[in-house]
């Protein structure tokens, strides 16, 4: 690729990381006030800080997967969500689900690692 | 890291499809999953090694829940809020799943949000949120204001007129009407009143009630329920507490101070714990300000903040505290802490 539109390229996609990267934030904060009433005590800044670090790590390695992958993935391994359930949500099969699971997670590897 | 790289791919896509099936709903592919995965991962040091880098991955998903005490929620919001944008994009290009990405945007968006509000937020007659702040004209002439982050249901009928408090807290002036009685209920009690002006707040499975005028008569959840002629009277310029446990002892309060706060949206501290108003400031902002409630417990202070600007009302406490600082770290995080003593 030519100079130029490499960096033009890499101007864009780290724009684009930055505005994903605050909204993560934001959403993270906003949520967190919200059930603030409920949790036991203010989570320290530090829990906070390395919280959001992996949040933004996830936002991105999660960047690329189908829509469904990408749900499904969140709605297990954070939600806790049972696999059937999350086949019923999406309106597939609960193999699909499975498929969309493996799938995530070797995205998710292969990002985290790189 | 090379080594994970090095992994041929086969591997590591067979142990992704052990992981998954170690969590299935099916018992007998979980038992069976569960045999399998430990006898594959004895046959090469890659499978295992495959095994372990895909397990980091769940690993970093449960740690994101670690600062809110197990509660996805926040977690769950933040990623949605950076996926969101980018399911958009697909769609257009993908035309042939666009059956799917129609179910998945009648679907989804409603999903999270219903477990950040509830339902009963959601669908209330008349709400706040973060920092609004808003006044209402009944049809029966009684005013009521809602604080921020607040919820009512109305139920008027030519018997009687019931406020439902969901959420938050609320001012009320009632119209007087002699046929037909008015009731704030909240899943704690009934106050019912003829006439008068109150607050009432609803907090934690907690309903304070601070009279500012006149007279009111309370009932627990409990008498409700049991149709009891028993209640509680408070009085003008008394505050009390009905929980689950009951209706607490009077406190008493100073009238015009909590009126002076709803008129001129001031909170008005008179020898307050500072962490007190500090929780009070969170209520009215957008976004979070943290502090360490052991390191301010004990530094009480007089002071009259705005409520519509916390921004301002935080300086207004660093002006006069001078022994603590605020500082911004992102327009949603603030932290209030003291300054350091020198060295």
């Amino acid at each position: 690729m030519e100079p130029r539109a490499y960096l033009t390229t890499t101007a864009k996609r780290l724009l684009i990381d930055r505005t994903r990267h605050q909204q993560v934030e934001r959403a993270y904060l906003n949520e967190l006030a919200l059930i603030a009433e409920t949790v036991e005590g203010a989570p320290s800044l530090e829990a906070i800080l390395i919280a959001l670090e992996a949040l933004k790590q996830l936002s991105d390695a999660l960047q690329g997967l189908p829509a469904n992958a990408s749900e499904a993935f969140l709605q297990h391994y954070l939600l806790d969500e049972t696999q059937p359930a999350i086949a019923a949500r999406l309106g597939i099969s609960v193999r699909m689900v499975q498929k969309h699971l493996a799938q995530a997670l070797l995205h998710c590897r292969r990002a985290l690692a790189g | 890291m090379p080594e994970k790289q090095s992994i041929p791919d086969d591997i590591v896509e067979q142990a992704a499809d052990w992981i998954v099936q170690l969590t299935s709903s099916d018992a007998a592919e979980r038992e069976q999953a569960q045999s399998g995965f430990e006898a594959w991962k004895k046959q090469h040091p890659l499978h295992a090694e495959a095994a372990a880098s895909l397990q980091q991955v769940i690993g970093r998903v449960n740690e994101v829940r670690v600062t809110t005490h197990g509660n996805p929620e926040p977690a769950h919001a933040a990623l949605k809020a950076a996926l969101t944008k980018e399911s958009r994009s697909r769609r257009r290009i993908r035309k042939t799943i666009a059956t799917l990405a129609i179910a998945f945007a009648l679907l989804l968006p409603a999903w999270p949000l219903l477990q950040i509000y509830p339902p009963a937020y959601l669908m209330a007659d008349l709400r706040t949120t973060a920092g609004q702040w808003e006044t209402h004209n009944l049809p029966d002439g009684t005013r009521i204001t809602l604080n921020s982050i607040s919820a009512v249901n109305l139920h008027f009928d030519t018997e009687r007129r019931m406020l439902e408090l969901i959420k938050g807290e609320i001012l009320i002036d009632v119209a007087q009407d002699a046929d037909r009685p008015f009731l704030v209920e909240t899943e704690e009690g009934s106050i019912q009143a003829l006439g008068t002006r109150f607050v009432v707040d609803r907090r934690e499975q907690t309903t304070i009630l601070t009279m500012l005028e006149s007279k009111v008569s309370v009932q627990t959840a409990k008498q409700r329920a049991e149709h009891s002629q028993e209640s509680t009277l408070v009085q003008a310029g008394e505050r009390i507490h009905i929980t689950s446990r009951g209706v607490s002892p009077a406190e008493t309060i100073d009238t015009h101070t909590v009126s002076d706060t709803w008129q001129y949206r001031h909170l008005v501290v008179q020898d307050r714990p500072l962490t007190e108003v500090l929780d009070e400031l969170n209520r009215h902002r957008r976004g979070r300000i943290l502090y360490d409630h052991a390191q301010l417990q004990g530094i009480n202070m007089a002071v009259v903040l705005p409520l519509n600007d916390t921004d301002r009302a935080l300086q207004l406490l660093v002006d006069s505290l001078p022994a603590i600082r605020v500082r911004t770290l992102t327009p949603y995080l603030v932290l209030v802490d003291l300054i350091p003593a020198p060295e």
